[in-house]
């Protein structure tokens, strides 16, 4: 187990991230006294804008495991997960959250009325059904549909899109029994609206950290991600991205970068440990920045496509299908050479999560496309994106700076 | 390091013929390949080797040729290749000796494919797929299985979910008929559906006759039949092989003759075996226990996810791979259990949890509380690894089954 090591923001912004999250639950809990709102957790890949279009409050998962882990209170979590009989093996961050809700904990996360979840990983569905028996609430589980053939959401084969679309249907007709009541005329447009917005949004912040020196680095993405997970299609989401995009752009207009002496430009692929943020620090301490991280393209969806709030279903169906981790290692790979590109990277990191079939498997891909069409390294560390108990973070570090070092 | 894989002799005569029967179909396969321009296409466990049989095209299957190779002791050079190449250590044993065999550029038992088919059945399997696809460079068909998100069996999967799986076939035969110049000949899908039902149906037959007390056959034989299952789907000489040692069972099942003389418990096996320590199956013998049934023959073949019908065939097809017991929900697997546990009268259930897997992981304890309130029958969980000996403890494997049976009583 590692000792605990601080982390610091380069944004203000940023900073405001825990209060969004306190007000949110705040929100939630004050609706569901009152006997007027519900509460939805949802897993990572998943259409958490239909559920906000009925009113819905949405939690997601995967984010309460991290959040949990950045704050050193998992371990008795996954032992109660893994004293259940989930296996020690399993998807951690869901484990996490199998255990929270076994020993009756709340923090951060109100009760679930109901629960959604997509076949996006083998682990989704299996920590789905005993997260369902032990709150005795109802579920809807969508069938993703692999992304077969390389390609963004345009790409996607139609046959694909109406299998999801479908099912989307089906959703909102499940969510209206649980509601009691129709989905509200033009809820879905409103709702898709604000989500693009946001994440149109994004893209211009990220459009910006191309700049040199950077502006904004790992430590601050990870933060934002968490606006990008839990405000999708609110007016909350919109004004946050606006004050980062604005912030940003002040920061590109001043040339005040992450760090004053910017000497290596890095991509860190697959998630956050987020038990170590202070690692993202640790580069900059070194003289290099994480200008982009990778795990927001799973709800951004610049690659995968916009949602469009005139035909919200087929373009959840695209943005879904097409997302960077679904399907063909293709998708990624190209992702990562345009990355490489756009914000020229001289180093990649490529976290490769224990256990974890969806994000990892694709490392040689990786390096061998970026070697190859831009002479790029990439350092691959391997770990548990939440669960500190097999971390040293000294060897990380080492590992890293014989990496720079090697850059020279 | 386990210890060597002794096992003791088969119980039945006609599963002593299985090496045999591997090897003259490979020997077939490469006559084939050599003589009538015939595709070897490997596969993946899912797998459509009844619709690629309607085609000159020998399948095989990869998860079935690292289990022979970790049967045989053979398999931790490949698994280092795998891994020094890249490949993560937590990934899919079995499909990291694939790769690593293929890397090792060794034929052994699998000629070298002209083309690979596999389908999502779980998140290792396509990613296991393209880099055996660029080092052969080859091309490949990737089938999206849906999720059966109900508890559904054969007929009662939803209809959109079969189109959409369909669709697909279709489309895999366009690939097969692209990549062998042949035109799909239906009655030749017909007659390879045919023998498939052969096989399949004798293998149903086998499990009844293993309602049988003393039980005529167990575990190890089962293990090495099920090879036959993954292997040699739609094919003549397979199905004649099952029905072969259908009747074998059956005349062990008329002279009262079973595994062991003194059968004080039954046992079923649940996940992969230890393919690397099939002597295991003896020592639960030698204390008076039959593993009489198995579970993963049952993804090819068995009493849950309903039939192939060659009058209609792609239809059929899908909804037997869609409602097989691993796809979807728990509800599937456990109602397999259930009819096994009820059916061959099961005192006892090993839950054999690969390390690694988490299509056959993770559901353990929905399993373990459903028989234990439904019948009473406890479950022994073990995390190990199915071809990857490296962390394995063959004494303390043993140690535990010895307590689990004398809580049995």
């Amino acid at each position: 187990m590692a000792p605990a090591r601080s982390h610091h923001f380069a944004l203000e912004t940023t900073r405001e991230v825990p209060r969004l999250m306190k007000q949110r639950l705040a929100q939630a809990l004050e609706a569901r006294a009152k006997g007027t709102g519900w509460v939805a957790w949802h897993w990572a890949v998943s259409p958490a804008e239909v559920l906000r279009a009925f009113g819905i409050h949405t939690f997601m998962v995967e984010y309460h495991a991290g959040y949990l882990a950045a704050r050193g209170e998992v371990t008795p979590y996954l032992e109660e997960a893994e004293a259940r009989g989930f296996p020690r093996d399993a998807c951690s961050l869901h484990k996490v959250c199998l255990g929270h809700s076994l020993l009756g904990a709340q923090a951060n996360i109100p009760d679930p009325d109901f629960l959604l979840a997509a076949t996006s990983c083998d682990s989704t569905a299996k920590a789905l059904f005993p997260l369902a028996d032990h709150f005795s609430v109802p579920y809807y589980l969508i069938d993703l549909p692999s992304n077969i053939r390389a390609g963004d959401g345009t790409q996607v084969e139609e046959f694909r899109v109406k299998y999801y679309a479908a099912q989307l249907a089906e959703l909102v007709e499940r969510l209206e029994a649980l509601t009691g009541r129709p989905l509200p005329e033009g809820a879905l447009a409103q709702t898709f609206g604000l989500a693009d917005r946001a994440y149109q949004l994004w893209g211009e912040v990220n459009q910006m950290r191309r700049a040199v020196p950077c502006p904004m680095g790992a430590t601050d993405d990870t933060a934002a991600l968490g606006v990008l997970m839990n405000f999708p299609g609110t007016p909350e989401g919109v004004a946050y991205m606006e004050r980062l995009r604005d912030e940003v752009a002040e920061r590109v207009r001043t040339g005040q970068g992450v760090i004053t002496d910017e000497r290596h430009r890095f991509l860190w692929l697959g998630p956050s440990i987020t038990y170590d943020l202070a690692l993202f620090n640790y580069f900059e301490e070194l003289g290099a920045v994480l200008v982009k991280c990778e795990l927001d393209y799973l709800y951004s969806g610049i690659y995968a496509g916009r949602l469009d709030a005139a035909n919200p279903l087929e373009s959840m169906a695209r943005k879904q299908i097409a997302h960077l981790y679904n399907g063909v290692s293709e998708n990624r790979v190209e992702l990562v050479r345009r990355l490489v590109q756009e914000f020229q990277a001289d180093g990649v990191i490529f976290y490769c999560n224990w256990f974890c079939r969806l994000l990892g498997g694709t490392q040689r891909a990786i390096k061998e496309a970026v070697s190859a069409d831009y002479g790029v390294p990439l350092l691959v560390i391997e770990g548990d994106c939440v669960d500190p108990r097999s971390y040293t973070g000294d060897r990380v570090r080492s590992s890293i700076e014989d990496f720079i070092d090697m850059l020279g | 390091m386990a210890v060597p894989n002794s096992v003791k002799k088969f119980a039945l005569e006609t599963t002593s013929g299985v090496s045999r029967l591997m090897k003259e179909y490979a020997l077939r396969a490469r006559k084939a390949r050599d003589e009538d321009g015939a595709k070897i296409c490997w596969h993946w466990a899912v797998n459509h080797a009844e619709i690629l049989r309607a085609f000159n095209i020998y399948p095989f299957m990869v998860e079935l040729h690292s289990g022979f190779l970790s049967a045989k002791g053979e398999i931790v050079k490949y698994l280092e290749l795998a891994e020094g190449w890249g490949f993560s250590r937590d990934a899919c044993t079995l499909h990291r000796a694939c790769l690593g065999h293929s890397l090792a550029g060794e034929e052994a038992m699998l000629p070298n494919p002209d083309m690979l088919v596999c389908t999502t059945s779980c998140d290792s399997t396509a990613k296991a797929l393209f880099p055996v696809a660029d080092h052969f460079k080859v091309p490949y068909y990737i089938v999206d299985l849906p999720w059966n998100v109900q508890a559904a069996e054969g007929p009662a999967v939803q209809e959109h979910r079969v189109r959409y799986y369909q669709q697909q076939l279709e489309d895999l035969i366009s690939f097969l008929e692209k990549n062998t110049g042949e035109t799909l000949d239906q009655e030749r899908l017909r007659e390879s559906f045919r023998q498939a039902n052969r096989l399949h149906y004798a293998w149903q037959d086998i499990y009844k006759l293993k309602a049988n007390s003393p039980c005529p056959m167990g575990g190890k034989d089962e293990v090495v039949a099920t090879g036959v299952l993954m292997q040699l789907a739609g094919d003549r000489q397979g199905a004649d092989f099952m029905e072969r040692l259908r009747d074998e069972v059956a005349e062990r099942v008329a002279r009262g003759q079973g595994v062991i003389e003194n059968e004080q418990h039954r046992i079923l096996w649940l996940g992969p075996y230890i393919a690397y320590d099939l002597a295991l199956f003896d020592h639960f013998e030698d204390l008076g226990a039959v593993v009489v049934k198995a579970e993963l023959d049952q993804m090819f073949a068995g009493i849950y996810g309903g039939n192939l019908d060659p009058d209609n065939p792609l239809e059929s097809f899908a909804r037997k791979h869609i409602s097989y017991m691993y796809n979807g929900v728990y509800e599937n697997r456990i109602e397999l259990a259930r009819r096994v546990v009820r059916d061959l009268k099961i005192d006892g259930i090993v839950y054999m949890c690969a390390f690694f897997c988490h299509l056959l992981g993770g559901a353990q304890r929905a399993i373990k509380d459903a028989m234990s309130e439904e019948f009473g029958v406890p479950t022994m969980v073990i995390d190990v690894d199915n071809v990857d000996p490296r962390s394995y403890n063959p004494d303390m494997m043993r140690s535990r089954i010895e307590d689990f049976l004398e809580m049995l009583g």
